[in-house]
């Protein structure tokens, strides 16, 4: 297959996986799908052979940086009512249950996703990688 | 108290955040902030505690463990507390000059005022603990301050033998305080003292007093545990006017007085505490005295100063306990302004070498002043504070009747040497001529802290009855009755004031002998130089040995690595298994389906070609294979996530590998290994294998796990608000051991960055 094929299915592939990675993010709760998967299926989005242009944007270390705060800031909001921490707090949007959990989950996401893209980024440029 | 904490915390966590403010403008401001915290804690719970009260402020945290979020001001906490703030105030602001246009001065700020804050909660604990997380805290913080100036070896080095030493220590601190709590059935510090007859007599009262030693004489530098304190002189002066040698180290010296009423007032007790204190005394003395680098000399005078802190509570008599608290002020008073005054210096003349410099009285005024103050205290001259600390000290040790007449000669031989070490620090580069000469006067805000921490040294040693309303308190939280101990700027001719002469004229004659020994000395000490840490270059050695061994990149060795820890891991589980065989229920087992058996031979299959391939390409490919078989039983049992999951993560370690080989020659041989070495493999997988099985098997069908999953199952949607069992365990039932993970994530992904870093910097230096 040559670089062309794979050049231009990646680039039709990614926005659809991106987009399916968030519909698992969100529906984790009740259907299959989740945090893990969902930052797995946007990673290997990210991690598709597309020309690179040099990667603008939060490093990976920041994506993971920022996901572990999310995760241990969704434990606060129980510390406040002097619950343990990580109890689950939920409210009603629109009908729409929204509660911690989804917020911690969100963590999980950006973690994965933030770990998986740089592991593979430092795989493939080997010594010229810089871990963005 | 918990307000106060929050206000410290919260400064620390803005403090990077205003990174770009001149130096002085951030270091003023925090000061502010630091000193609006000490006149808070002393308005608030000055009255109180004078008063014979105490606050406290307790929340629930871990009831079915007993341990409880608990903080209690008592007069020994206040002390310490307004030591801690009111010292870093005065800090900050010399660190705001010293640090004025760094880079990373936002970086400084917000790590020491996390410091400040460890440091107030650690003496505000009440719970053991919490007393344990904040004293933790503080040795992690305190690597961040020592190897602040990353870039260069020497800091980074200090900085992990004084968190290794500190960090060990922590560790026999907790195993301590669990025994200590285990013993008196309470968690809380202040409840211990009650069952304090029935702890001297229990059997396991020895270990105890040991552990939690072991821990303060860790964090004080008590010998043999001091010698990180002189490698920590790699700090920044600010770091060290602050940590070493007002707040850091004197917690092992709070400790100490705290389980006092516990632990204390028993033979054990005092020998071990004045044993060690008495030898750091002397060892610190002579080191202080011999040393040529001025923050040298006080990092080994600073541990003489602890040692004799240490022996003091080791007498535990009403007079010691009230001169040690004495004491404790006095000692951050003038080695604090000795700090910052040699910071000034070295900042001045570029060189902190004793031999070198001389004269610098006419072009630093106050600077001369500040270290004259100091440098009085420290040799306890009237009519400063260090003269009543060391009359107090004085009479407390001849009290003793247990320690005559050892104890005061060794105080008195440690004081002399101090008095030396004062002149040396204090006198000697400013007076004389022929020194380096000074580049710049310093500026006011680096000269005003130490002026003024001399100048109280001053003023308390006038009217000492100034502070008597915040040591009394104080001792009477430790001793559990008012001292009777009076402060008085003189205390009359009696014994102590004769040894106090006999202390000053031995001191100008050391003073005087001082440098040539220091001279004859010199290539000796060169030499117990080199030996000198024995304890952390062992540690080192150790652990960069045990490094090389498990990064060193060959096949072979990873092969053999692997080989012994499944080896290992066969071995244990022998030992366990034979020890308690697990019950395996062989009742509900149906024979299985055709689906199942096909995945199963393709697993199998997979697995034999991954074993016997001769080419990388198809060992690869054959694991995944393998993998998406197992992703297909989850598939077939209903376990849709993970299936999901499996299927997803064969995927990308598919892509990983494939990056990997894409470097190398895909279809280069596997090296074929001999026969012998195929066999032992072979065994030993078969076995880790059937080990496994077991495992899986025995879990799998216990009767306790199905109890489990059966509440998972009813309580997903009522508790948890979703259909999805698996996702409702990772996020809200289990969340933290999801956290966890996380967190293993992140730092599996800050090694990589770093690894990364290393191994391209070579290729950047040429």
């Amino acid at each position: 297959m040559s670089d062309v094929v794979v050049e231009t299915a990646s680039r039709a592939l990614r926005p659809a996986m991106m987009l399916a990675s968030l519909l698992l993010l969100l529906r984790g709760h009740d259907e299959p799908g989740g945090g893990f998967i969902a930052g797995l299926v946007a990673a290997a989005a990210l991690a598709l052979p597309i020309a690179r242009r040099p990667r603008r944007g939060p490093s990976s270390t920041t994506c993971v940086a920022v996901g572990l705060a999310v995760a241990l800031t969704s434990g606060l909001t129980a510390a406040v009512t002097a619950d343990p921490w990580l109890a689950p707090r939920w409210v009603e949007v629109l009908g729409v249950p929204i509660g911690t959990p989804l917020w911690f989950d969100l963590g999980v996401f950006l973690v994965v996703v933030g770990f998986v893209v740089g592991a593979l980024d430092a795989l493939r440029d080997g010594e010229e990688a810089s871990w963005r | 108290m918990m307000a106060t904490l929050a206000l410290l915390f919260g400064m620390a966590a803005v403090a990077p955040f205003a990174g770009r403010l001149r130096g002085r403008a951030l270091g003023g401001g925090l000061a502010v902030g630091l000193a609006a915290a000490t006149v808070w804690l002393a308005v608030r719970y000055g009255p109180v505690v004078a008063a014979g009260g105490v606050a406290v402020e307790a929340y629930s945290w871990v009831p079915s463990l007993g341990v409880t979020w608990a903080f209690r001001m008592d007069g020994l906490a206040l002390l310490f507390a307004l030591l801690s703030t009111s010292v870093g105030a005065l800090v900050c602001v010399h660190a705001g000059a010293y640090l004025d246009r760094h880079p990373e001065r936002g970086r400084f700020f917000g790590t020491l005022l996390v410091f400040a804050a460890a440091m107030v909660g650690l003496v505000l604990a009440d719970d053991v603990i919490v007393l344990f997380v904040f004293w933790e805290l503080t040795s992690i913080v305190s690597f961040f301050l020592v190897g602040f100036a990353h870039h260069e070896e020497a800091p980074r080095r200090a900085a992990r033998t004084a968190l290794l030493v500190t960090g060990a220590g922590g560790l026999a601190l907790l195993v301590g305080l669990l025994l200590l709590a285990t013993i008196t059935g309470t968690a809380r510090l202040s409840e211990m003292p009650a069952g304090a007859s029935a702890i001297r007599d229990h059997a396991l009262y020895l270990p105890a007093l040991l552990l939690v030693a072991a821990g303060a004489f860790t964090k004080s530098a008590q010998v043999p545990f001091h010698a990180w304190l002189p490698g920590a002189m790699a700090a920044p002066t600010p770091v060290s006017a602050y940590l070493h040698s007002a707040t850091m180290v004197k917690a092992g010296v709070y400790l100490l007085a705290r389980v006092e009423p516990t632990l204390g007032e028993t033979t054990p007790w005092a020998l071990l505490l004045i044993g060690v204190g008495g030898i750091t005394m002397l060892h610190g003395a002579a080191r202080a005295v011999l040393a040529r680098d001025l923050k040298q000399v006080l990092a080994h005078s600073t541990v003489a100063a602890l040692g004799t802190l240490v022996v003091l509570l080791g007498i535990g008599s009403d007079a010691s306990v009230a001169a040690a608290l004495v004491m404790i002020c006095v000692h951050a008073l003038y080695k604090g302004a000795l700090f910052l005054v040699a910071g000034i210096v070295d900042r001045a003349t570029g060189t902190r070498d004793v031999e070198r410099l001389g004269g610098l009285g006419r072009a630093m005024p106050w600077t001369f002043a500040a270290a004259a103050l100091a440098g009085l205290s420290m040799a306890g001259l009237p009519p400063l504070f260090g003269f009543v600390g060391k009359e107090l000290a004085y009479k407390a040790k001849l009290g003793f009747d247990l320690g005559e007449p050892v104890v005061p000669l060794v105080a008195v031989v440690t004081n002399a040497l101090g008095v030396a070490a004062a002149s040396v620090v204090a006198l000697r580069p400013f007076v004389g001529a022929g020194g380096v000469a000074a580049a710049a006067r310093p500026g006011a805000m680096l000269v005003a802290p130490p002026f003024l921490l001399g100048l109280t040294g001053l003023v308390l040693g006038a009217d000492p009855a100034l502070l008597g309303g915040l040591v009394e308190p104080a001792a009477t939280a430790v001793l559990g009755r008012p001292s009777g101990v009076t402060l008085e700027p003189f205390y009359g001719f009696g014994a102590a004031f004769q040894l106090s002469l006999v202390t000053v004229g031995a001191g100008v004659v050391a003073a005087i002998v001082a440098p040539t020994v220091r001279r004859r000395l010199a290539p000796t000490l060169a030499r117990l130089g080199r030996v000198g840490p024995a304890s952390s270059r062992a540690l080192a050695a150790v652990v960069s040995g045990a490094g090389r061994w498990v990064d060193a990149p060959s096949r072979r060795r990873f092969g053999r690595q692997v080989a012994i820890a499944l080896l290992a891991l066969l071995a244990l589980s022998a030992l366990v298994i034979g020890a308690e065989p697990p019950r395996l229920e062989l009742s509900g087992i149906r024979p299985p389906r055709p689906e199942e058996l096909v995945l199963a031979g393709l697993a199998i299959a997979g697995a034999a070609i991954a074993a016997t391939a001769r080419h990388r390409l198809t060992a690869v490919l054959a694991v995944g294979v393998v993998g998406v078989a197992a992703a297909l039983v989850f598939m077939s049992l209903g376990a849709v996530d993970v299936a999901l999951t499996q299927l997803l993560v064969e995927t990308l370690v598919v892509v990983a590998m494939a990056h990997v080989l894409s470097r190398m020659r895909p279809r280069s041989p596997v090296d074929a290994p001999g026969r012998p070495r195929a066999l032992g493999a072979a065994v030993l997988a078969c076995g880790v294998g059937a080990l496994m099985a077991i495992a899986t098997f025995a879990v799998a069908t216990s009767p306790g796990r199905r109890d489990v999953s059966r509440w998972l199952v009813a309580h997903s949607v009522p508790a948890g608000r979703g259909e999805n069992v698996v996702n409702v365990i990772l996020v809200d039932f289990r969340a933290l051991d999801t956290l966890g993970e996380i967190v293993v994530l992140t730092a599996a992904a800050l090694g990589v960055a770093a690894l990364l870093r290393t191994a391209r910097a070579p290729k950047e230096a040429t």
